[in-house]
């Protein structure tokens, strides 16, 4: 980032964002003697130390950091709740995206790449947009997939730490796909079934099936960001299932606005033998 | 001497484990051991189904099974109602195990390792837990929550009181009629699991919507 920075020639207004921030998000003015200065050139440790002495105290910053490796200190309010004491104005309407729109499809169109962007979502209020599978017609895709979020779990950090994995294990619903239980028994399933569930394009997953009552007769739940395969992962490896493999990476399954992949995806269920 | 007690509010409780996991850190528990357990579960049918958790801990009964068993004395109560098991009497029969009716105890057989597949042994957190299991509890014997009468007597909270995010757990004296966890239990219907059981359990839920 730094380096970036540097490059586009916009390092000055960087540090003074850095020099902007770090009072609003911590609280309290900084103390002038830490500012990063503008026209300075920093790394990325002389910057942390900088910041750890001002929030710290001045016998408190990187090097004595990388000795004791924690540092405890009493959490403000402001420091806590900061979003509370910053000054700002909500906008509710988004009159901006309107112009930023316009702009987008005009440089789009100068490189006839018209096609990267979806421009109908540029609205000022919030407006909602069927994705793909709202149109999704083919009778045997008779199922809205959807991912959920353990309480316990924290985007796909956490999948790897033991206890939580001890904790998902035990749980009868994480690693499992869930089904509305009258749905599921009319489709000859019983739990631990192992199935397959497989979107518009062929993409599958595969898993075994619980029961539950908690769930829409018409939805599949799956508790998201699990399914790891990677080596270092020993703990989480194998477990649960990869929601988004039900979602293709590409333009139409992707706002344009956000960058955020669809949330559902149209799907079919049949056992994959086994339980 | 105060009789310490428990509130567990089935409202508030959302399922998060907290309480599971602090209480593996608070007292270094193996794997596969929690003294402080969660059960989730569903009742009702779609479309007005809930699913509702059951967090459990030793109820440190007024009348606990587990010691009415024990052959060799090892289960005892102290001043303040905590049952609790004195590893050097433990035999390790299980009887207690078998007798408590809420499924408080357990134990463990060998220490179990999170990493099975690790090169170099253990890490350095689950060596240090190891020492202390088994300077505290060790094998084969009946372990079992104590409302972390350690931290009690320091004036602290039990550990999985004090990381409830929802403030379901609530820790204090149920001879006084003045305790929060006592005007809870009048106020809001607390009451005992199983109470036909005859132990008279310190442990109160507060009941689901």
């Amino acid at each position: 980032m730094l380096e970036l920075a540097k490059r586009l020639g916009v390092q000055e207004t960087y540090y003074q964002s850095i020099n902007d921030l770090i009072p609003v998000r911590y609280g309290g003015e900084m103390d002038p003697e830490y500012r990063l200065d503008p026209k300075g050139d920093y790394s990325w440790q002389d910057m942390i130390d900088r910041v750890l002495k001002d929030r710290l105290g001045p016998d408190k910053g990187l090097e004595a950091l990388k000795k004791t490796g924690l540092e405890k200190w009493p959490t403000r309010v402001e420091e806590m709740y900061w979003r509370w004491f910053t000054p700002v104005r909500v906008p509710i309407y988004f009159e901006y995206f309107l112009e930023s729109g316009e702009k987008l499809e005009k440089t789009l169109r100068s490189f006839g790449r018209e096609d990267m962007a979806d421009f109908r979502f540029y609205t000022p209020l919030a407006e909602w947009f069927p994705c793909p599978s709202h149109e999704e017609d083919d009778p045997e895709l008779d199922l809205w997939a959807f991912s959920w979020r353990p309480s316990f779990h924290t985007q796909s950090s956490t999948q790897n730490n033991p206890w939580l994995d001890e904790v998902s294990v035990n749980d009868p619903f994480v690693y499992l796909i869930q089904i509305n239980a009258a749905t599921g028994r009319k489709k000859g399933l019983k739990d631990h079934d192992v199935v397959w569930v497989e979107n518009a394009d062929g993409q599958k997953i595969k898993g075994p099936v619980k029961l539950v009552e908690g769930m829409h007769p018409e939805h599949l739940g799956i508790a998201g960001c699990h399914g790891h395969w990677a080596r270092g992962t020993p703990i989480s490896k194998g477990k649960g299932q990869f929601f988004d493999d039900l979602i293709n990476p590409d333009l139409k399954h992707t706002d344009s606005l956000t960058q955020g992949s669809d949330a559902c995806a149209k799907v079919k269920i049949y056992k994959a033998g086994g339980r | 001497m105060p009789r310490y007690g428990f509130v567990i509010d089935l409202k508030r409780c959302y399922g998060c484990y907290s309480c599971q996991v602090t209480c593996k850190a608070a007292n270094h528990t193996p794997k596969g051991i929690d003294w402080a357990r969660c059960v989730p579960a569903e009742t009702g049918t779609y479309p007005t189904a809930l699913r509702q958790m059951l967090p459990l801990v030793c109820q440190q009964c007024r009348e606990p099974a587990c010691k009415e068993v024990c052959p060799t004395g090892a289960t005892s109560q102290d001043e303040n109602g905590i049952v609790l098991v004195d590893k050097n009497l433990c035999m390790g029969c299980k009887a207690c195990i078998m007798a408590c009716p809420y499924g408080a105890r357990q134990t463990a057989e060998k220490w179990q390792t999170y990493f099975p597949d690790a090169d170099g042994g253990l890490d350095p957190y689950e060596a240090y837990a190891k020492k202390e299991w088994e300077k505290t509890h060790g094998y084969g014997m009946a372990t079992k929550c104590d409302y972390c009468k350690d931290r009690v007597s320091e004036g602290r909270l039990p550990a999985c009181v004090e990381s409830c995010p929802a403030k379901a757990r609530h820790f204090g004296d149920l001879d006084d009629p003045e305790s929060e966890i006592s005007i809870l239990i009048r106020r809001e219907y607390g009451f005992q699991l199983n109470p036909e059981f005859g132990t008279d359990p310190a442990c109160f839920y507060l009941p689901p919507r």
